[in-house]
């Protein structure tokens, strides 16, 4: 970061800090040649017993666990179980609605099926009721039709 | 083996200890090990404990070194490896101890400037112990050891922009405290060094 990028006041700061370590320095470290060559020496003489680990074996494809840890490190985790969550819901929403509909249609075809008995047994009926939406005309238009094993004598009756 | 270790790069060094130098990796700390433990002393306040850091982050920088991959430089790996160890040492001692015993003022034939100057250092000390730790990381390595944002956000193994948001937050709340302080009057106590600053930072 340029430190001209940061606005004044943070820049007052950082030179606060600054100034400070220079006028004070804190904390005080050892300047002493004999000091630093000691610690070489200690830890040369720990690194005398070590051994260089062989290097670490390839690791192993990422689970769907690390991924979304990852994803939650780069803040885009709740996206993800956001975007998930979604796409879980709309399938749901989609089989719901695919069930809602074969029941409509079992429903409405069992419907038919009763209508076309009742016609077969009296076809007035039909038309005599006032809140069906159902004529017997319709009935014989509709393509169901086809499927009713009408007999002569069933179409004379109509 | 015959070849001038001095002249020799980090990488190269490295590559010698690889084959079994161990002269390389004697060079390696000798490069390092004086602005590892002003980092370290930097964090964990006490020099002994510092020396610690200072070794073990040797030791573990020398075990793991076929680890070392070369995305980063290897002064960034060695501090990452450091700042790790120095904060499982703070850890430890949090554990160990229930009062941190705060450091001591060097009082005796100081001039009244520095004397002034130190107590404002370890209030500044004390507000910079408060900080979250990544901020405080951020700001040690920013301010204190003038690294790179590039080689802060390696040692705190984060995004770039992440390491200069945590130097920034820091910032802002040593500001806050700092402005809280002036509210007091006591930068008028501490020989009105903040407004020296400001200043400062203005003609510049």
């Amino acid at each position: 970061m340029n430190p001209r990028s940061l606005p004044t006041d943070l820049r007052i700061t950082e030179k606060t800090l600054r100034r400070l370590d220079i006028t004070e320095p804190e904390p005080q470290i050892p300047e002493a040649e004999d000091y630093y060559q000691r610690l070489h020496d200690r830890i040369m003489a720990q690194v005398e017993d070590r051994e260089i680990k062989p290097p670490p074996s390839p690791s192993p494809a990422l689970s769907p666990k690390d991924l979304l840890k990852r994803h939650w490190r780069n803040g885009l985790y709740l996206v993800t179980m956001c975007a998930l969550v979604a796409v879980i819901g709309v399938r749901n929403i989609k089989s719901i609605n695919s069930q809602i509909s074969e029941n409509h249609a079992v429903a409405k075809f069992k419907n038919e099926d009763q209508l076309i008995g009742l016609i077969k047994e009296s076809p007035d009926v039909l038309d005599n009721t006032v809140l069906s939406v159902y004529s017997s005309n319709d009935v014989l238009n509709n393509k169901l039709y086809s499927k009713i094993d009408l007999t002569k004598e069933l179409i004379e009756s109509l | 083996m015959g070849k001038e270790l001095t002249i020799l790069t980090d990488s190269d060094l490295v590559q010698e200890i690889k084959i079994g130098n161990r002269k390389a990796f004697s060079e390696i700390v000798k490069r390092h090990q004086k602005s590892l433990l002003r980092m370290s002393l930097r964090f964990v306040r006490d020099l002994d404990m510092a020396e610690d850091v200072v070794q073990e982050s040797f030791i573990k920088a020398y075990e793991k070194l076929n680890a070392f991959e070369g995305r980063s430089t290897f002064k960034s790996w060695l501090f990452q490896i450091a700042v790790n160890t120095a904060k499982n040492k703070l850890r430890e001692r949090k554990r160990l101890t229930t009062d941190i015993d705060s450091i001591q003022l060097a009082v005796g034939a100081v001039a009244e400037t520095s004397l002034v100057h130190s107590a404002l250092s370890q209030e500044i000390q004390e507000e910079i112990d408060k900080l979250p730790t990544k901020q405080r990381t951020a700001l040690i390595l920013r301010v204190y050891e003038d690294l790179s944002f590039k080689e802060i956000a390696d040692i705190m193994e984060c995004p770039y922009d992440t390491a200069k948001a945590n130097y920034r937050h820091a910032l802002i709340k040593l500001k806050d405290s700092f402005e809280k302080r002036s509210d007091l009057n006591m930068s008028e106590s501490f020989g009105g060094f903040f407004s020296e600053v400001a200043n400062y930072v203005e003609v510049e």
